[in-house]
């Protein structure tokens, strides 16, 4: 139950980090120079005197910063983010239908990175120096060199335009969760390989970078552990070598790695901004560059209120798993 | 790369392992400068960190001498030359690597990206290194609120994703490439604040410092002449690694046009455009693609090589130095 305290801790941390995301939001459209809602509305035709009226109330343009900031916080909170300019509606509801592509994609990847880089990185550290090694150490270079737009198109460019092994683009219908949820209704196993298919290049794209630093990690804190005194005694008392591995030298090993899962998430959550224009996925990324092209300053600041508050919430997570897999942490209250 | 959730994230992430796996507590670095070049020179064997220092050099060179290397003009729109095919594939020795879209020479246009790629790289992290030491120092040495100010801007910055911080920097000042400086450099500066911050209350407490404090020695003086001179090694190492992550984010904003805008070109802004011709000509991306990913690994060779030859030279870390 040492877990509650914690758990509050972390809330309201988050409720704090969020109420400056929200106030620098809101003075951030008010730095906009010239009048913000003449920029906005210069790509609308049609719109009248009126409608900019409550677009600048709306925005609290018209009343001081105190109370602007102060109106703000208090809509925000309530989930009132205003009205998008292009779609004429709910800036909140317009991210928050995107939001699951994006996290779909952003967990694929998370997952993907640790299913190739974490017997990567064992593999480099029993055989240091061989073959496998020298793959690791290649793949580490190159995961933090390749940008993963280029990683995107190279891959659209091989895989799908030339073997034609994966679409070039889309989520090819619902996606994963709904995938399953045909598979499980019995509606037949197509649109959850459909939703594969169409994620795997992506996910791969994103992940690279990922899988370079862990690989890397993982092999120096595996080398690490492979040393210590208690490795050795499991050997010396006639353990087998995989047991020794993996019951006691890996899970050491991974604590490393678990503690950077949560600032990795917000890395991956960067990079999904980004591999979403390149496979057209309809997600928040795409929705943001399209936002920030229309001078949409509703739906923009929809998009960073609403993603703090998802990735906020993934770290908060993932600490907790973090202290519930830790023993050191477990057991010392 | 740093926490490059942010772009701290590799750095971060390494040096968070690190002190979990093996509590390295870095001997201060209070070795002379002389002594690390010493350091550096006996590992110039190294063939990782040689091969590194030709790819950065030969990027600096074109990215200096561009105008003297390209053989057209990057921006001539000649359309009966649309699409011409690389040399190796049936092309001439006119155009290497072919034309474009509009008929203009890929390889004239991959070098003069090359001026805005490493430039921008060069004046993102020159200034995030800059402000960044400059903070530090501050908060290191005279702590107190200034400090507790500054870390809690580094926090509020580093519990977000970086492209949060770029987004309101591109709502406030819209698409182009100094938005695109300011956002990467908004986001590069925590690492050397942090960095520094670090180093400086270790150092402070140590003898030759409390020394010259206690016969008088002013505090800028004492930042300057007995702080700086420890600190810079670390500060470089971070520069040279932050410098590719710098170019890749460079690229990848100007790629969603939200960076550097045409007709100006970038590698970026090259690959964006190429990207609806794959089938024509390839190389309008490749040649960009490649010229990015061998830069970013040649600076990533050439700081890991830095890092390693740091490390050993505090003791801190034997291990790196086998690699």
């Amino acid at each position: 139950m040492y877990l509650i305290p914690f758990f509050l801790r972390r809330l309201g941390h988050a409720a704090a980090i969020l109420f400056c995301v929200v106030v620098t939001v809101v003075v951030a459209v008010r730095m906009i120079p010239g009048d913000p809602v003449e920029i906005m509305t210069a790509g609308t035709p049609g719109i009248t005197e009126e409608q900019r009226q409550e677009l600048r109330s709306q925005l609290g343009l018209d009343g001081s910063l105190l109370t602007q900031v102060v109106g703000s916080v208090q809509r925000f909170a309530s989930g009132d983010m205003g009205e998008s300019i292009r779609f004429r509606r709910s800036a909140a509801e317009v991210v928050v239908e995107r939001l699951l592509a994006t996290v779909e994609l952003t967990f694929a990847a998370m997952f993907l990175a640790l299913a190739i880089s974490l017997p990567l990185g064992i593999l480099a550290a029993l055989f240091r120096g061989r073959f496998l090694d020298r793959v690791a150490s290649a793949v580490s270079i190159l995961g933090v060199s390749i940008p993963s737009f280029v990683l995107g198109v190279v891959l659209i460019l091989f895989f799908s335009l030339h073997l034609k092994w994966f679409p070039v683009a889309g989520r090819g219908g619902q996606g994963l969760i709904f995938g399953l949820l045909d598979l499980a209704s019995g509606r037949g196993i197509q649109p959850l390989v459909s939703a594969l298919r169409h994620l795997a290049l992506p996910a791969f794209a994103l992940a690279f970078s990922v899988v370079a630093w862990n690989t890397r990690l993982i092999r120096s804190s595996m080398i690490e552990v492979l040393k210590a005194d208690y490795v050795r005694f499991a050997r010396a008392k006639g353990l087998p070598e995989f047991t020794v591995v993996m019951r006691h030298a890996f899970r050491t090993a991974l604590i490393p790695t678990i503690t950077i899962v949560g600032l990795q998430m917000g890395y991956l959550l960067s990079g999904a901004f980004i591999v979403e224009n390149v496979f057209a996925w309809l997600g928040i990324g795409r929705l943001a560059v399209q936002a920030v092209s229309w001078r949409d300053y509703p739906l923009i600041q929809a998009i960073v209120a609403v993603t703090a508050v998802m990735f906020l919430l993934i770290n908060i997570a993932v600490e907790m798993l973090y202290q519930i897999a830790d023993p050191r942490i477990r057991h010392a209250k | 790369m740093p926490s490059d959730p942010s772009p701290s994230s590799g750095l971060l992430a390494e040096s968070a392992a690190a002190a979990t796996t093996a509590e390295t507590v870095n001997v201060a670095k209070v070795a002379p400068a002389a002594s690390k070049l010493r350091g550096v020179a006996a590992r110039l064997r190294s063939k990782k960190g040689m091969t590194g220092l030709v790819i950065v050099l030969v990027a600096l060179i074109t990215t200096l001498f561009g105008d003297f290397l390209m053989p057209h003009d990057p921006t001539a729109q000649i359309v009966q030359n649309r699409f011409l095919p690389p040399v190796f594939d049936g092309g001439t020795w006119q155009h290497v690597l072919g034309s474009d879209n509009l008929g203009r020479d890929i390889l004239s246009r991959t070098i003069a990206g090359a001026r805005v790629s490493v430039g921008v790289s060069l004046v993102v992290v020159a200034c995030a290194l800059v402000v960044g030491t400059f903070l530090g120092l501050i908060a290191g040495y005279f702590g107190g609120f200034i400090d507790s100010l500054i870390m809690r801007i580094t926090d509020f910055e580093l519990s977000l994703p970086f492209i949060l911080i770029a987004l309101i920097f591109l709502a406030v000042l819209g698409p182009g490439a100094l938005t695109a400086i300011l956002a990467l450099a908004a986001t590069l500066w925590i690492n050397y604040a942090r960095l520094v911050r670090a180093e400086v209350m270790k150092l402070r407490t140590l003898e030759y410092v409390t020394a010259a404090r206690s016969i008088g020695v002013g505090p800028f003086t004492i930042i300057r002449r007995h702080l700086m001179p420890a600190i810079l090694p670390g500060v470089i190492v971070m520069a040279t690694l932050d410098l590719s992550w710098a170019m890749i984010f460079e690229a990848s904003l100007s790629f969603l046009g939200l960076g550097v805008q045409p007709p100006q070109t970038s590698w970026g802004v090259m690959i964006s455009e190429g990207r609806g011709f794959l089938t024509q000509n390839m190389w309008i991306v490749l040649a960009p693609s490649l010229a990015i990913i061998l830069t970013a690994m040649g600076i990533n060779l050439l700081g890991d090589f830095l890092q390693d030859a740091l490390d050993s030279e505090s003791g801190s870390n034997p291990e790196s130095a086998q690699r």
